[in-house]
């Protein structure tokens, strides 16, 4: 009789413990799942389009520069025939497409808008002044009018591109010459590089000086892209030291103009190359400089591109101009 | 009757009955105590998971508005649609809903009570709407010229 018993209670207390633990099994269950939310979508979606969006304008602004490279130089001029470039757009969109396709599952359609882009000049050379190799007209006008008036193109720049590199310049106070790039109807806004490196305007809010202090013998390149970029000076003497750079945004070198022209003093500058867009501009001038304008051929100085991106879960629409003025 | 006992004189005894009977009644005590506080923390674990997903699909949903608000500054006239699929409920079987403010977004679950709010600062004005889940469809649109908006629910 007591050896029964106490198999009854064993088998009593098991059931006991079986229905605790699947009690408290049903009840902390709902508790028991994970805290975290798995958003049921490709949450890299829409990263996808931001890297690709990125990637896309990079790659058609270099797309851009390199279409016109002339064969003689590196010069990657600023500019594009039109009908060559719709055809390069549409190569690149296919190639794209095709190296997105093995690990990325979306779809791109890019295209080029001629009649939306800025047509225009561009004039560029390089200069030596030092060994005798001198360009006789040294100051001259770069780009003019084709309607002999002042030009404006509503909201886009209407200098997309203003590069210029000048060595053996001699900076500090005491240094009025160099070079100096006049824009403007009135002639009134100037880019020097002479004892300062700025930009002169009867609009305050549109100049810049950069303080760089004297330095002899300096090379100074400025590079502007749609009124924003940099102005760096480095010293050939001094190996060690660290380029000076001065960053400058939002410059407008002008609201419209009848021509652009190169001053420059002989004697204070050893070499000098520069290369300027101009949209709505043509190079008509008699002492015009090398320069490419629409004479013969349709070139666009700014282009603008539709880009559609496509995925299961994202569709993006957007157009963007290459040289685009910020706002504000 | 009398055999032999180990305890001689000790006339105490217990029977089969009364035991089972201590037994049960034990165990009943025992198993009532671990139901009733296992209400009580079944109560706030729910509660706090519930707060976790909530914050997580804020973040989640607040983290697209972001990338939309910066591709908003890529270019011009864009759009954007992105559709995204959450969980349809949290924390077992609660239902939610996501909504979009001009300070930010919300995720409530009425049912249970709880809510997270995650605020953004946009350079996109965030147009006032609102989802339920499971499925959301966040845009990127002009509704009127010049006025690009974030929103939850498409564009017209």
């Amino acid at each position: 009789m007591t050896d029964r018993s106490r198999g009854q209670l064993l088998l009593v207390g098991a059931i006991v413990i079986a229905t605790v633990v699947l009690a408290s099994v049903v009840l902390l269950n709902t508790v028991h799942s994970s805290p975290s939310i798995s958003a049921e979508v490709d949450a890299e979606s829409l990263e996808n389009v931001e890297r690709a969006s990125g990637e896309i304008e990079a790659n058609l602004g270099q797309l851009f520069l390199t279409t016109a490279a002339t064969a003689t130089a590196d010069d990657r001029l600023p500019y594009v025939n039109t009908s060559a470039f719709e055809t390069v757009v549409d190569a690149y969109e296919t190639e794209y497409n095709g190296i997105v396709a093995s690990d990325r599952a979306f779809v791109i359609d890019v295209d080029y808008l001629s009649n939306e882009s800025q047509p225009g000049a561009v004039a560029y050379n390089r200069s030596v002044f030092a060994d005798g190799a001198i360009d006789t007209s040294v100051n001259r006008t770069v780009v003019g009018s084709a309607s002999g008036g002042s030009i404006s193109v509503g909201t886009g720049p209407l200098f997309p591109v203003v590069s210029l590199t000048a060595t053996g310049v001699d900076l500090g106070p005491g240094s009025p010459s160099g070079v100096s790039l006049v824009f403007g109807p009135s002639q009134t806004d100037r880019l020097n590089v002479t004892d300062n490196v700025s930009f002169d305007d009867t609009d305050p809010n549109n100049g810049f000086d950069c303080g760089f202090g004297t330095i002899d013998d300096a090379t100074v390149s400025v590079e502007f892209s749609a009124g924003t970029g940099t102005v760096t000076v480095t010293e050939p003497r001094n190996d060690s030291s660290s380029p000076h750079t001065c960053a400058v945004r939002d410059v407008g070198f002008a609201d419209s103009y009848d021509e652009v022209r190169l001053e420059v003093d002989r004697n204070s500058v050893e070499t000098l190359s520069y290369v300027l867009s101009a949209a709505g501009g043509d190079c008509d001038d008699a002492d015009q400089a090398t320069c490419v304008d629409g004479d013969g051929i349709d070139i666009d100085v700014n282009p603008s591109f539709d880009i559609s991106f496509v995925d299961p879960s994202v569709t993006h629409e957007s157009s963007f101009t290459l040289y685009e003025a910020e706002d504000g | 009757m009398t055999g032999w006992s180990p305890f001689p004189g000790d006339e105490r005894a217990i029977s089969v009955t009364v035991s089972h009977a201590l037994s049960i009644a034990i165990t009943t005590v025992l198993v009532s105590g671990l139901l009733l506080g296992a209400g009580p923390f079944v109560e706030s674990n729910e509660r706090r998971v519930a707060d976790t997903q909530l914050s997580e699909i804020g973040h989640s949903v607040a983290s697209q508005v972001t990338t939309l608000d910066r591709l908003n500054a890529t270019g011009e006239d864009v759009r954007t649609t992105v559709d995204l699929r959450y969980p349809r409920s949290i924390a077992g079987s609660y239902s939610y809903t996501v909504e979009l403010t001009a300070d930010g977004v919300i995720v409530e679950s009425p049912r249970l009570d709880r809510s997270a709010a995650v605020d953004l600062e946009t350079d996109t004005t965030l147009a006032a709407s609102q989802a339920n889940a499971p499925d959301l469809r966040v845009t990127l649109c002009e509704t009127t010229p010049g006025n690009v908006v974030i929103s939850l629910g498409g564009c017209d």
